[in-house]
């Protein structure tokens, strides 16, 4: 009894009117990524928040649930959609590293191990660097921001690197896109990868993908000091 | 999505609406820093109201506010139901404000219990989570608060 009175009296409660907080929230975020894009994205997955799905590609299926980290978004879905593998991979135009480390706002992080990349490429400010042919990819950038969906049969692992939490998927081939300033999936360019490590440095954040073991993976990573 | 949500969880928890935004505001701000650290099939809800509300409860803390939120009516005529009679109006108003006042009579840590459960409508998770304890605190701070308003109010379970 007295409950459903509760119930009764809350549509009588008066509550405050609801504020909208996205210019002030968007204007704090941006104080520290004043990239214009990144700020309308990075709102679009805080403020607007995990329940409002981004639009995405008629043959996905559900959103099971996510989880960000640093300008990754993996989302954990029933299906994959049909798309086929791109070659060319579309990361960017060709550049060299010297012209890189002049255009993006951030210090290029480089391996140690590796030695230099075959191919060094910008797109917006990420950094790709392209080891072997086609074989290994290791990109970085600061307000890049992209998703990747994963099925059922992939595994997405939390690991430890250089004591922060970094994500290992593998298992399955998973689907990544860049995400724009719209808040949209990008349509294209679509492709599907192997495994990959996702992990930050700084406000850095960083991906690699390629047919390597964790182990392998971890080491790469730990090398881009 | 959850900025209606989380900005009137932070209002019950600071006690005022000024402190409620810069609390919302710093929360939102707060999860998005530490996104990288939200658990993958961890409902994100909960997450996001703990974050909230420890700014709001730190907020009050720091100005050394020890008065508690007072409830009120809004006043407002719900729709939906036919139009009752002046007497039943009247009726009910003055049980939903015996209810409210009896709710504002509680000890404060029941009160917040009831209008995050009751007036917000937080699932026991949530509430947890806004309130900053265990699960099994909220269900036990909720019925010794029902208890003691159906003591206050004369009514049997």
């Amino acid at each position: 009894m007295i409950e459903r009175r509760l119930h009764e009296l809350s549509a009588h409660v008066e509550l405050p009117a609801e504020r909208d907080l996205a210019p002030a929230v968007r204007g704090r975020i941006g104080s520290r990524r004043p990239r214009p894009g990144g700020l309308a994205i990075a709102l679009a997955l805080v403020v607007l928040a995990v329940a409002v799905a981004l639009a995405v590609p008629p043959a996905r299926s559900e959103i099971r649930h996510w989880l960000g980290l640093g300008t990754a978004r993996v989302e954990f879905v029933d299906r994959l959609p049909d798309v086929q593998t791109r070659r060319p991979l579309e990361i960017g135009r060709k550049t060299s590293l010297r012209e890189a480390r002049e255009r993006v706002p951030y210090d290029v992080l480089t391996s140690s191990l590796l030695g230099a990349p075959r191919e060094v490429h910008l797109l917006g400010d990420q950094v790709g660097f392209v080891y072997g042919k086609h074989k290994l990819l290791v990109l970085q950038s600061r307000g890049t921001y992209f998703q990747k969906d994963v099925g059922p049969e992939t595994s997405v692992e939390h690991v430890q690197l250089n004591g922060r939490e970094a994500l290992w998927i593998s298992g399955g081939r998973h689907y990544f896109a860049y995400v724009e300033r719209n808040h949209q999936v990008r349509p294209a360019p679509l492709y599907l990868v192997g495994s990959a490590l996702i992990w930050t440095r700084g406000d850095l954040t960083l991906r690699l993908e390629g047919e390597l073991s964790r182990a392998e993976a971890l080491r790469v990573a730990r090398s881009f000091g | 999505m959850y900025q209606g949500i989380a900005f009137r969880t932070a209002w019950l928890v600071a006690g005022n609406t000024a402190d409620a935004e810069e609390a919302a505001q710093d929360g939102f701000v707060k999860a998005y820093r530490a996104l990288w650290r939200f658990r993958a099939g961890a409902p994100f809800k909960p997450w996001l109201l703990r974050i909230v509300t420890n700014e709001a409860r730190n907020r009050r803390r720091a100005a050394g506010r020890r008065d508690a939120l007072t409830l009120r009516a809004s006043g407002e005529v719900v729709s939906g139901d036919a139009a009752p009679s002046p007497e039943t109006a009247l009726l009910d108003a003055t049980r939903r404000d015996e209810l409210l006042a009896a709710v504002n009579r509680l000890e404060e840590h029941h009160r917040l219990a009831i209008a995050c459960r009751y007036f917000l409508e937080l699932s026991e998770e949530e509430t947890a989570a806004a309130l900053g304890c265990r699960r099994g605190t909220v269900k036990s701070r909720l019925a010794r608060a029902l208890e003691r308003l159906r003591a206050d109010l004369g009514e049997t379970a």
